[in-house]
Formats: structure tokens, sequence, C-alpha cells
């Protein structure tokens, strides 16, 4: 009865065993990223190139507080700062998830996960919790370069609104990336819309400029984009110190992107694992 | 007298299935097996865009029974259905129609129990994180598995001797194909299973190293801890030496294994048989 014991060791407590899949998930994914120390590197690099480039182009036009900018009582720099920081957390999403989501299938580990016993819960944890944590370092980076390198002021910072959008953000943007990672289960390839709502979201979310620069038409699109609100959101509780209440509709927006999409992805989830049961697409070769 | 011959002679009692209502004798039951696959295709400029491809039946109607304890060999040509049989015992596929038990628990409805009696070790030696180590692997996917860092830890070193896995902490990437092989056998074995379900376990292995797997199913895992062995090969002498007995899958039906033992009683020479028959099968799947 030598194995019966090892089954019983092994469970102090379920909750525990689950969470220690999450926290070994995320060691193996760090330790990956370890052994590609020059590609972790060179990605700090280009967050400096990046925030150097608009530091550059702000000083060609003067440093001036436009009235679009207005609204955020910011300059342009410090703005784009921001956007391309947390424009990370959807390239992370779409990128980073749905891409590892297909490289494990493709590898044949996704397979040999889902054989063990593992909830599906504890799956999407597992795989949401390292590209979060590794977006988040990124945007430290983006702020760290900011306020050392460029003398960028983040006094006015609420830290409650952060959060509080912080959260947001997670939740909607992990669900995109969850959706598209159920898609290629079933298909075994991603989808252009993901590909193409990367791209156009940058240009409809604010990242490199206020949304009231756009033109009406489009700005109507923009307000259908939850990065729009992310970031707008993100940009008064940093720089103005706006707190939540002062930013009800866009915690509205981005609650009810939250409401929709998360039980969207657990939801094609579901039926992503289960087409992939049903043809036996776990594994690609 | 061969092993399995004595294995035969010194079966040992049942082992008692976590599923307390099964008294039955068998570990595994398959009945009316089906399985028919048909993936959807995407075809962004025509209409519709996503369409079934033409189906492809893969098993068909498919009844087996395994004792508790013993050694199944599923024998048959490429694409015979060795392969998808094994997942469905390991629910990585759903059948079409049909229904599967193990020790009592019914493997599609309840998936989360089953999954912890078996467990699957494919052919596969790419299912790994090239840029860790063997034992970082092992490691990880223990976890997975439910089992503590001590308890893994234990089971690594016990499995390193087992099955020789030198250089365990060097990276996977640079293992030669046996190496990887005997890692995917360790990782099937970390968490003891009730039932182990081999498919071609020595296909990459030399003979020392498949010698060895041999004696550690028959000695180890069978005899000792009462696990269920369904074994999937082309390896006839492997058939012959380890299982207790051999079924034959061709185009996804099953041949009654009454037939092989039947055979094997008339003409006295199991081996000769076994070969005779793969033999008949080849030529068949090739007209």
């Amino acid at each position: 009865m030598q194995f019966r014991d090892t089954i019983i060791q092994a469970q102090p407590s379920w909750l525990l065993a689950e969470l220690r899949k999450v926290w070994a998930y995320s060691k193996k994914e760090f330790l990956i990223e370890k052994s590609y120390t020059f590609a972790y590197l060179f990605s700090i690099l280009s967050v400096c190139t990046t925030i150097t480039t608009y530091f550059f182009i702000d000083r060609l036009f003067g440093r001036q507080i436009t009235s679009e900018l207005a609204s955020f009582d910011t300059s342009y720099f410090a703005y784009v700062l921001v956007g391309n920081a947390f424009f990370a957390y959807v390239g992370t999403a779409i990128g980073g998830i749905a891409g590892g989501i297909g490289s494990e299938q493709t590898r044949g580990t996704l397979e040999v996960l889902l054989g063990t016993p593992t909830r599906l819960w504890v799956l999407l944890l597992a795989v949401t919790a390292w590209n979060t944590l590794y977006a988040s370092i990124e945007v430290v980076v983006y702020f760290l370069v900011g306020a050392v390198g460029f003398h960028v002021s983040f006094s006015r910072i609420n830290w409650s609104t952060l959060a509080c959008f912080l959260t947001l953000v997670i939740i909607v943007f992990n669900s995109m990336g969850l959706i598209e990672g159920a898609w290629i289960l079933v298909f075994r390839r991603g989808t252009v819309a993901a590909w193409a709502f990367n791209g156009l979201s940058a240009l409809l979310g604010g990242v490199f400029f206020p949304v009231t620069v756009l033109p009406g038409w489009l700005q109507q699109i923009a307000e259908w984009n939850p990065l729009t609100h992310a970031i707008r959101g993100l940009q008064m509780g940093i720089y103005q110190g706006a707190a939540v209440a002062d930013l009800a509709h866009e915690v509205g927006m981005l609650g009810f992107f939250c409401v929709v999409l998360a039980p969207l992805a657990v939801f094609s989830w579901l039926w992503g694992l289960r087409h992939a049961r049903v043809e036996g697409s776990l594994c690609l070769h | 007298m061969s092993h399995a011959a004595v294995r035969r002679a010194q079966r040992t009692k049942p082992t008692p299935g976590l599923n307390p209502d099964h008294k039955g004798d068998h570990c595994i039951v398959v009945s009316h097996l089906t399985k028919v696959f048909r993936p959807l295709e995407i075809h962004p400029f025509s209409w519709p865009p996503i369409r079934r491809q033409p189906p492809i039946c893969v098993l068909r109607d498919v009844d087996l029974s395994v004792r508790r304890g013993e050694i199944l060999g599923l024998l048959g040509t490429n694409g015979a259905g060795k392969t998808t049989l094994l997942k469905i015992l390991g629910t990585l596929i759903l059948p079409t129609t049909g229904g599967i038990t193990v020790e009592g628990v019914d493997v599609i409805r309840e998936r989360h129990r089953a999954i912890q009696l078996v467990s699957l070790v494919t052919a596969d030696e790419r299912s790994f994180y090239w840029p860790l180590t063997g034992r970082q692997n092992l490691e990880f996917f223990a976890a997975f598995q439910g089992l503590s860092r001590h308890v893994a830890r234990c089971r690594i070193e016990e499995l390193q001797e087992q099955l020789g896995l030198e250089a365990l902490d060097r990276q996977f990437g640079i293992y030669s194909a046996g190496m990887r092989h005997r890692l995917a056998i360790a990782r099937g074995l970390l968490r003891r299973p009730h039932v182990l379900l081999l498919d071609e376990p020595t296909r990459s292995l030399d003979p020392v190293a498949a010698s060895g797997l041999w004696r550690l199913i028959r000695e180890t895992l069978v005899t000792q801890l009462g696990c269920t062995v369904v074994l999937a090969t082309h390896n006839l002498q492997e058939a012959k030496d380890l299982c207790d007995r051999e079924v034959f899958l061709h185009k996804g039906r099953l041949l009654s294994s009454e037939i092989v033992k039947a055979l094997c009683q008339s003409n006295g020479d199991h081996g000769a048989v076994l070969g005779e028959m793969f033999n008949h099968l080849t030529a068949m799947s090739q007209l």
C-alpha cells in the first residue's frame, strides 16, 4: 500500500496543492525566461528606446500642453509614457497568453497538463498569473525609467484608483487572451481579429494621443474599446490624483467589459477543451 | 518458464479500487466504444468559413475488459487506433459512443476522479520544456500531479535509480532520444498510478534500458503494487515476454483475444502466432 500513502501525503489540503500548481507554472515560465537572458535584456532596452523616442518627439514640439492634454494636466511625454506602459497588458494578453497556450499545444505539454488531476480554473489562473506578473514588471520598468531617467513626477498618484483600474485591466485583458487561447485550442491557429484588435486598440485606445484628437465617429467606436477607458482612468488617477468616484464612467465601462468577457472566457475554455477532447486536438505536431 | 508465465502463476490478489462500490474483478471495462473524428477547418475566403472535415472512424464498437493486475498487450499496425484507445482511457479524448469504467469510475462522466487513477505515457518525447533540466521538468509535472515537494523529490530520486536517469540536472534539449523517452516514462510513474497506459514504451530505448523497464513494470508496478498495465506496442518480443494477454486492433476493430488464445493453444508457439497474425494484418492494411 506504499503508493496509496504517497497519494495521501501528496494532498495536505486541496487548495494548497492547487495553488502550488500556479506557483510551479509561474516558476517554470520564469526559468524559461531566465534561460533567454538576452531576450529579456533586449525587451528592457526596447522600453528605454521607446521612452527616449517619445521624449525627443515631445521636445521637438516644445513640450506644450495642448487643449487635448489639458484635461490630464500633463505633458505629451508623460501621457505617452503611461499609455505605452499599460498597453503592455494588451500585448501580454493577446501575444503572451494565447501564444503560450499555442506553444503548449504544439509542444504536447498541454495534453500532459490536462492529463493531470488539475481543475480548469487552476490551469487558467496558472496561465494568466505569470503573464500578468511579467506585464506588471514591464510597467514598473516604464515608470522607473520615466521617473529616474526623465524626471516625470508621479507625486499626485492616487493608489486606490491605480489598484482599482489595474484589477479591472487585468481581468478584462486576460479574459481576451483566454478567449483567443480557446480559439487556438479549437482551430489550431490564432484569430486575425485578435491581432487586428491589438493594433487598432493602440490607435483608438488613447495610447499615443488622447482619444479627443480623433474625429467624432472614431471617438464613438473608441468608446467600445476597453483600453480607452483603462488609459483615461489611469492617466487621471496617476497625474491628477482622481478618486475612483470621479471616474465612475470609466469604472462602469470596464466593469461592464469584465462582466461580459470573464464568463465568456471561461465558457470559451469549457467549449474549446470539450471540442479539443472530441477532436483529439489537445496535442499537435 | 517465461517471466509472464511465472507472473500468471503468482498473480497477486486484486487491489481494492478507489470506488468503494466497485467489487468486480475487472479494473478496466470498455463497452461498445466508437470514435469518429470530424475536425473543424477554417476557409476564410469561402462560405461557410468554418467547415467540418469528412469523418474518420478510428474505433468501431470496441469491447474490452482488463483484469486488475493484468498486463494487456494492445497490438496493431499503424493507424489501427491503439493510441486513440489509450488516450480515451487517459481521459484526453472523448469517445463518440460507448462507455468506459476504470475501477468502477466512469471515465467520461467522472473525469476528475478517473484521472487520478490512470497515467498515460505517450511515445512523444518532445512534450517537455526544453530549456529546463530533466529534474526541473519532473518537479514541475509532479506539482501538477498534486505531489508535495518532499514526496516529489523522493519519487524522482527513486525513479532516477530505477530507470537509470543520468544527467538529470542537464538541459532537456541536449538529451538523447533514449533519455527523453526514459524521462517521459518517469513522468508517468511519478504518482504510482492504479492503471498505467504505455504507448510504445521501449521505442527509443536500448536493449538494457528496455529490459530494465520491463523488470520495473513487472516486478515493482504489477507484482508489488497491483498496478494494471495496458501496453500498445509493435514489438512482438515485448508483447510475448511482458504481457499476460494480447489483443489485436485492426482498422479500429478489436479482434477477439479468444482467437489469439486458441491459435496459441493449437500452435504451441506463442511468439510465432503473434508474428503470423501481425504480418497478416500488416499485409491486409496495405491492400
